[in-house]
C-alpha cells in the first residue's frame, strides 16, 4: 500500500445524515476521521439530519463500535464537532436557546464534545475545508 | 470564491434529504459562497412548479419556495434533461429560473465547477 506523505495544513470535513447503528456509515466516519488525524489533517465533524443521533450520551451499543465514545475519542485528539440545532430540536436534544458563552445549544442528552449550532457551523466547515466528504445523505 | 456542488437525487417529499440540502444551498449563499444545485435522478421532481402545501396533508415543509430562494439569491439550479424526459416533465412544467442540461452538461459542472460536493 501506498502511503501519502501527511500535511498539517490540510483540513477534512465530514457531514453524517445517518443515525449511528442503522449503517456503516458512522464507523465509517470515525474511521476515516481517526486516519486523517494519524495524517495530520484537521478534522471538522457535522451531524446532520438523523447523524443527530450520534451526539446522544450513554450509547451502549453490543455488537458495534460505539459511536459516541468514538466521537469524544476524535474531540479530545482536537476534532472540531458540531451537529445541527434545527434537526436536533426536532429530535428532542434542545433543551434552551444558544448559550453564548458555551458557543452552542444547550443540551444534557447530547455529548459535551458535540456543539449543536446552527446551519452555518456546517457552512464555515464547507468555507474552510480541503476536503468535503457527506455520508448517509446521497 | 468558494463553490459548492449541492446534488439533489430524491424526490421532494419522500424524506428529508430535500429540504435539507436546500438548506444548505441557501445557507452558502447567504455566506457567500457560489451555490450550483443540481436535480437529478427523482430530483428533478423537486423542480416542479404547483406544489400544492404539503403541510396540509403530510406534514412535510414545502420545497418549492426553498428552491426560489437559491434562485432569488442568485444561485443556479439545473436539473439533468435525460432525467426530466424519462419522467415525462416538459421545461414549462419546471419553476421558472430552473436550467435544463444534458447529461454531459451535468458531467461538467460536477468535474469543474463545485470545489465541494454535497450530495443529498
Amino acid at each position: 500500500m501506498v502511503e501519502v506523505e501527511s500535511d498539517p495544513k490540510k483540513t477534512l470535513s465530514i457531514m453524517l445524515f445517518s443515525g449511528p447503528y442503522g449503517s456503516q456509515d458512522a464507523d465509517h466516519m470515525c474511521r476515516i476521521a481517526e486516519k486523517a488525524m494519524d495524517k495530520g489533517y484537521g478534522v471538522q465533524i457535522f451531524l446532520y439530519g438523523d447523524g443527530v443521533h450520534a451526539q446522544l450520551k450513554g450509547q451502549a451499543p453490543k455488537m458495534f463500535m460505539n459511536i459516541g465514545e468514538k466521537l469524544t475519542d476524535l474531540a479530545k485528539r482536537g476534532a472540531i464537532i458540531k451537529s445541527c440545532v434545527r434537526c436536533s430540536q426536532a429530535r428532542g436534544y434542545v433543551e434552551d436557546e444558544f448559550d453564548e458563552e458555551a458557543d452552542r445549544y444547550p443540551s444534557s442528552k447530547a455529548l459535551d464534545e458535540v456543539k449543536i449550532y446552527s446551519l452555518y457551523g456546517f457552512i464555515n466547515f464547507i468555507k474552510s475545508t480541503d476536503k468535503l466528504i457527506t455520508l448517509g445523505s446521497g | 470564491m468558494v463553490s459548492v456542488v449541492i446534488e439533489i437525487s430524491r424526490p421532494p417529499f419522500g424524506s428529508e434529504h430535500t429540504f435539507a440540502g436546500l438548506y444548505v444551498a441557501s445557507a452558502s449563499l447567504s455566506k457567500g459562497i457560489d451555490v450550483i444545485v443540481l436535480l437529478r435522478g427523482d430530483g428533478v421532481y423537486t423542480g416542479r412548479k404547483g406544489q400544492i402545501e404539503p403541510q396540509e396533508k403530510i406534514h412535510l415543509p414545502p420545497t418549492e419556495n426553498l428552491v426560489e430562494d437559491v434562485i432569488e439569491l442568485s444561485g443556479r439550479v439545473v436539473a439533468d434533461n435525460s432525467a426530466l424526459e424519462l419522467r415525462g416533465i416538459a421545461a414549462e412544467e419546471l419553476i421558472e429560473g430552473i436550467e435544463i442540461l444534458d447529461t454531459e452538461g451535468i458531467h461538467d459542472i460536477i468535474l469543474e465547477k463545485g470545489e465541494q460536493i454535497v450530495v443529498f
